[in-house]
């Protein structure tokens, strides 16, 4: 179990190599970076099963690099060389893995969820009981696509999970300066789907409920909502306009970047592994970079 | 035999005979089966037919996942201009499926839809241009004219990989269908040549085939006349065009859309940059396109006829 916060912990020290090359100028285009987000890339990865299939967005870093740790062929994508992870052809918001199971990524909001679907509908039919996971953020689930496609998943019985990383952010506002609320549990029971809240920032947590739900939908199948509380720690990639501190206030010399409080999933993993595990860690990475 | 039965009848017989296909749309098994397109699904008990809920955008998205997942799929539209909805997908999740999706990985997804093209439904009857829509991805895409398209080109789109169109006019439903066999055609069917003529070549696009019948019998020297029917232009078979074209005198190039972007532009530009420059050309199209009179036929007064005629005859 210990694996797991020590992937989180990993998967944060990727992130800061990232981070560190695009101050540099050495990375051609920047990802958007996903500080805050590794518990929940970890756990998907872990409850994945062989055949299954992720589908991303175009915040979709800690993804990639957890189920393909090749930070070199994630580095050469994103400046655009052929020995790239999509031979240098995606840019960073597309990048797909299917040897990986990350079978399509949009940059576009509301944009995956139909396509996620159609995977879903395709494992149905070969009478798989492989499930889908789309990822997406509570900006996206304002476009008409999200509904539409729930109720479409619940027409066509399949198992899709739609995993909602609720960071409060999306096109640079924060939630309510966009809209009222959206009741998402309400919003799954109105149409018929199973619906998780994930708030515990706990890798372990995460990954035991993602495994109820994939009983629960392997046996029956229906599309899952799990909505995954996630602060973030960045807006954009690299320094965005309007929010000149991003990222440059988080700096490997000083070690890793972990909040001091629960609403960060790093903080968790460190207290359980301690202090020489991250020193290791940090070391590792700083090595890479040099 | 009229052109949507005819229509009807192949589709359900190729259907009928490959179960590999995942089928859906709205009112396609039940209703007005899609207004007698999808008539007797409803009795294609081994397939996996979904009558769908009115989701356009998300029904074009699960079609493209099946195809990326290497699934057969068809997506039965209601017409031509619902299809807007998903425009999206047609720049972004297409132009993915190019860049990823290597040939033996993908399977197949055929959009059927009508172009609503009666010329009298409101403002949806502005948009009968498929090329308006197949520019955005360079989409392969099939109009439906004639009997042989029916019976040749259709089995042919369904047995291709990756993402086409094929699209149905509306106004031709009740119409006798174009029964003659095409003098040749090309391999990927962007071109079908109807009669034997050499003289004048009048290349058809979009619905006009039925038009350049109608100007072909109405020359004197209509027998030295042959239709070319043009179905799109993203991988054209410029070497039967030029063939064809090459013991000719006269080209003339029809379109019926209500668009700025007309094939037979590019069509016109690469006969001039190609053929012999003893062969004149003369395009026919909406110049004058009035909104609120929405007729989907071209019409000529007399003095255009005049002008017809006299390129075609001299």
């Amino acid at each position: 179990m210990n694996l797991l916060h020590f992937k989180v912990l990993l998967l944060r020290s990727y992130q800061h190599a990232i981070n560190e090359l695009i101050k540099k100028k050495k990375i051609f285009l920047p990802p958007h970076m996903a500080f805050g987000y590794e518990a929940n890339a970890v756990a998907i990865n872990n409850v994945f099963d062989n055949g299954d299939k992720l589908i991303l967005t175009h915040r979709n870093i800690a993804y990639n690099l957890i189920f393909d740790p090749n930070l070199k062929k994630y580095i050469n994508e994103l400046n655009m060389k052929s020995n790239g992870i999509n031979k240098g052809l995606s840019g960073p918001m597309n990048i797909v893995n299917p040897n990986k199971g990350i079978v399509y990524t949009s940059s576009i909001l509301g944009n995956n969820f139909s396509i996620a679907l159609g995977f879903s509908v395709n494992n149905k039919v070969l009478k798989k009981k492989n499930i889908t996971y789309v990822v997406t953020g509570d900006g996206a689930i304002e476009e008409g696509s999200f509904v539409e496609t729930i109720i479409l998943a619940k027409k066509f019985k399949s198992r899709l999970v739609f995993i909602v990383e609720n960071n409060d952010f999306a096109m640079a506002s924060k939630t309510k300066e966009r809209r009222d609320d959206i009741d998402l549990e309400l919003l799954s029971k109105a149409y018929g789907c199973g619906y998780f809240l994930l708030n515990s920032r706990n890798v372990i947590d995460y990954s035991k409920k993602l495994l109820i739900i994939k009983k629960k939908i392997k046996k029956k199948p229906s599309p899952f909502i799990v909505e995954i509380k996630t602060t973030m720690f960045n807006r954009h990639a690299g320094v965005t306009p309007g929010f000149s501190g991003d990222l440059l206030d988080i700096d490997l010399k000083k070690g890793l970047v972990i909040k001091n409080n629960e609403s960060d999933p790093a903080y968790l993993s460190s207290c359980i592994l301690g202090e020489a595990i991250i020193k290791k860690i940090v070391i590792k990475i700083k090595k890479y970079l040099n | 035999m009229y052109y949507l039965d005819e229509i009807n009848k192949e589709l359900f017989s190729i259907v009928k005979n490959n179960n590999n296909y995942i089928i859906y749309g709205q009112n396609i098994n039940t209703g007005t089966f899609i207004s007698g397109l999808t008539k007797n699904f409803d009795k294609l008990n081994n397939h996996i037919i979904f009558n769908t809920p009115n989701c356009e955008y998300s029904l074009i998205g699960v079609g493209l996942g099946i195809m990326f997942d290497g699934g057969n799929v068809i997506y039965f539209g209601k017409q031509l201009d619902f299809i807007l909805l998903g425009i999206d997908h047609f720049v972004n999740s297409i132009n993915f499926l190019k860049n990823y999706i290597r040939d033996k990985n993908k399977g197949s997804y055929t959009i059927v839809l009508y172009v609503c093209d009666q010329g009298y439904q409101g403002p949806q009857s502005s948009f009968n241009n498929i090329d308006d829509l197949s520019s955005l991805a360079q989409i392969d895409t099939f109009q439906i004219n004639t009997y042989f398209d029916v019976k040749t080109v259709i089995p042919y789109v369904f047995r291709k990989k990756g993402f086409n169109i094929i699209s149905i006019s509306q106004r031709n439903s009740k119409n006798i269908i174009f029964l003659e066999n095409p003098d040749s055609y090309s391999e990927n069917m962007s071109f079908v040549k109807y009669f034997k003529g050499k003289d004048v070549i009048i290349i058809s696009t979009n619905f006009s085939f039925q038009q350049a019948l109608e100007i072909k019998k109405s020359l004197k020297n209509s027998e030295k006349v042959s239709i070319v029917n043009c179905n799109f232009l993203t991988e054209l078979s410029l070497n039967f065009l030029l063939k064809n074209i090459k013991k000719s005198r006269r080209v003339l190039l029809i379109s019926d859309g209500k668009s700025i972007n007309y094939r037979i532009f590019k069509l016109e530009s690469f006969i001039k940059a190609n053929a012999s420059s003893a062969i004149k050309t003369k395009l026919l199209y909406r110049r004058n396109f009035t909104w609120n009179v929405q007729l989907d036929k071209l019409e000529f007064d007399k003095s255009q006829l005049n002008e017809i005629i006299s390129f075609c005859e001299n």
